[in-house]
């Protein structure tokens, strides 16, 4: 469960403050996929940013779970992020100097308490269609193999959350149509989804649709 | 179920470094190149400092008398085995052994040969008077006792001559009688003789060029001069005033105590030591802001690295650790490589070195180098890890949403 209680973020923007984020209250119940559309600039990253604690928001809470998220110190919420929250960024985020079984267990090897992962990676690199790509390194794959990629390293460590910022942009209908049902398949297993686009489409495969506009909801 | 093997941070570090060689040996380089030249001055610093005590204490005597003219010559002499030919009228030991407050007298003549067959280069022979010698003899004796013989000398431990050798000097026959023990200083390139042996050389057609004309032994280059144990300071300082003027009758002369006579040395090592330390310290605080600039530039290209661990839950401080690790992999590595390069090459150029700055004695035995290569390693350390701090807090200073889309 994600709840969004009044969240505001302030930019200072040529002198002038502008709220990218405007007074945004929502909530996304446990195993429920909701999508957030809006224009480009609208805020969608901004809020997401927020949600998964990268940065503070000018007022306003965040809870995931029961647990109150924007209370934690920094270092609390770096665990909590490892452990609960799985983001895939909007652009590109494999790490290029390691595998892509690497990169997939990556989340894993920052975490204290995960200690059992490998064979979760390797099901997870199969589920995606990837066992073979195992050992090579993400220069060698193509868009839509390592946006894939990004999204089962988010799993890894079985998130209560994940947030994925357009997952299909850039990415042929083909591509996008295997990435969207691959997220679907994550909420039906009772991961709650917050996913973020702009091409409407897609949004049939979500259970709501949340729209945003110049940093508030309609 | 067992644990599944994680790669740890240091891991990640190297295989960072690994996947950026040329950044990784370019930095690398850096380091190398500071901690050698660190290690070679101050071997080199070390070892000058070295051979003036070595060269003070084995003198032994409280003043040292020596022509004006010849000092620079028995200087480099002592110190560092530069043969001369120094002389002047051994009467002068008569005048000052008449000086009040003086002990003990002993002359010394030095005499440098022609290129000799034993040697690469020529040789400082030195006589001594048996019946006077206070600073020679107990030298020897430290290799035995030894009752020398006229045609008998005693060689340095640099000299390439055997005990129950024969050595030719001005076409004479010298036999070796005993080898003397390592000193550090000039006295390893030279050969002793008792004034008779010396004597002999005055018989040499080839001698004769070279040497004053008549008995040998009515020359000297230099006495060595003990004084009265109970003079207060004071009296002992101006007694070197009195044996100045004493001796000065013929050639301007200078006494000198042995401090005095290498402080000319020292004053040039310390010159040149301190020339080393000022270019040592602008080679680390150059690396090190090399390294930092090189750093910095390339977190900032990561930072979107950085940025994507922390969205996958890293904390700042493994941020911190993986951006150390890769510092302090790179500076030691580079520390350690420029200490054995730097090694090597005093190894290889030991004598060419020794020679060419005429430093007596390079001694880069473990002993002595391992202090100079640990506190060069550490240097090195430091540095790359004050390069890591510096970016690691600048860093840490952005928003981390910034780290994963620039900042305006
Ligand atoms: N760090 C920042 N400083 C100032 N302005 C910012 C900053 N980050 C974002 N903005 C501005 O806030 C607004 C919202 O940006 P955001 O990235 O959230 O939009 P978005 O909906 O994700 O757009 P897109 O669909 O193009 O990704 C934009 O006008 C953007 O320029
Ligand atoms: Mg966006």
């Amino acid at each position: 469960m994600v709840r969004v209680e009044n969240l505001t973020k302030n930019f200072l923007r040529n002198q002038r403050d502008f709220d990218a984020v405007n007074d945004v209250s929502l909530q996304v119940k446990e195993g429920e996929f909701a999508a957030v559309t809006g224009h480009s600039g609208s805020g969608k990253t901004t809020l997401f940013n927020m949600v998964a604690g990268l940065i503070r928001p000018t007022s306003g809470k965040v809870f995931i779970g029961d647990a109150e998220f924007t209370a934690m110190t920094e270092a609390q919420q770096a665990v909590f992020r490892n452990e609960n929250i799985g983001y895939v960024v909007q652009s590109q985020s494999l790490l290029n100097n390691f595998t892509i079984l690497d990169n997939i267990c990556m989340p894993a090897y920052l975490s204290r308490s995960v200690t059992e992962f490998k064979e979760r990676a390797v099901q997870l690199l199969t589920e995606i269609g990837l066992a073979e790509l195992a050992g090579e390194y993400p220069r060698n794959l193509s868009g839509g193999e390592i946006r894939r990629v990004s999204i089962a390293r988010a799993m890894l460590n079985r998130p209560q959350v994940l947030l994925a910022d357009e997952p299909t942009s850039n990415l042929d209908s083909d591509n996008a149509r295997k990435v969207m049902s691959m997220i679907r398949d994550i909420s039906n297993s009772g991961t709650t989804v917050l996913l973020s686009t702009h091409e409407m489409e897609y949004l049939d495969y979500a259970d709501t649709v949340i729209k945003i506009k110049n940093g508030r909801i309609e | 179920m067992a644990a599944d093997k994680k790669l740890r941070i240091p891991q990640m570090a190297v295989q960072n470094l690994r996947a950026k060689k040329f950044r990784t040996v370019f930095m690398m380089f850096f380091v190398l190149l500071m901690s050698a030249t660190f290690f070679f001055s101050t071997i080199l610093m070390e070892n000058m400092k070295a051979g003036i005590t070595n060269t003070t204490e084995r003198m032994g005597a409280d003043y040292i008398l020596v022509p004006k003219e010849g000092t620079e010559n028995i200087r480099e002499s002592l110190f560092a085995g530069v043969p001369c030919s120094v002389t002047f009228d051994r009467s002068v030991e008569e005048q000052v052994r008449a000086v009040k407050g003086v002990r003990r007298v002993s002359s010394q003549l030095y005499i440098a040969t022609l290129a000799a067959s034993c040697c690469d280069a020529a040789v400082q022979l030195i006589g001594f008077d048996p019946e006077t010698d206070f600073v020679v003899k107990p030298w020897i004796e430290k290799s035995g006792e030894l009752e020398l013989k006229t045609g008998e000398i005693v060689i340095g431990n640099d000299i390439i001559a055997q005990v129950g050798d024969t050595m030719k000097f001005y076409e004479v026959n010298f036999k070796v009688a005993a080898k003397l023990e390592k000193a550090g200083m000039g006295y390893d390139d030279s050969v002793f003789m008792t004034y008779d042996t010396a004597n002999l050389l005055k018989d040499s057609p080839v001698a004769k060029e070279k040497l004053p004309s008549g008995e040998i032994d009515g020359y000297a280059s230099m006495l060595m001069i003990d004084i009265s144990e109970d003079l207060e300071r004071k009296e002992a300082k101006m007694l070197g005033i009195d044996i100045q003027e004493a001796a000065g009758t013929g050639q301007a002369m200078h006494a000198y105590s042995a401090d005095d006579l290498m402080s000319g040395i020292a004053s040039q090592v310390r010159k040149l030591s301190g020339y080393g330390n000022v270019l040592t310290y602008i080679m680390v605080v150059s690396t090190a802001l090399a390294l930092i600039s090189i750093f910095a530039i390339t977190i900032n290209e990561r930072k979107y690295e950085f940025g994507v661990l922390y969205t996958l839950g890293a904390s700042k401080k493994q941020i911190v650790s993986i951006i150390l690790s890769e510092a302090l992999l790179i500076s030691f590595a580079g520390g350690i490589l420029g200490v054995l390069v730097s090694y090597y090459l005093v190894m290889t150029f030991k004598n060419f070195i020794s020679v060419k700055l005429g430093i007596p004695y390079l001694d880069i035995s473990v002993r002595q180098a391992a202090p100079v290569a640990g506190l060069c390693i550490v240097i090195a350390a430091v540095t790359g890890i004050i390069a890591a701090v510096c970016s690691a807090y600048r860093m840490s200073r952005s928003e981390i949403y910034c780290l994963i889309r620039e900042c305006e």
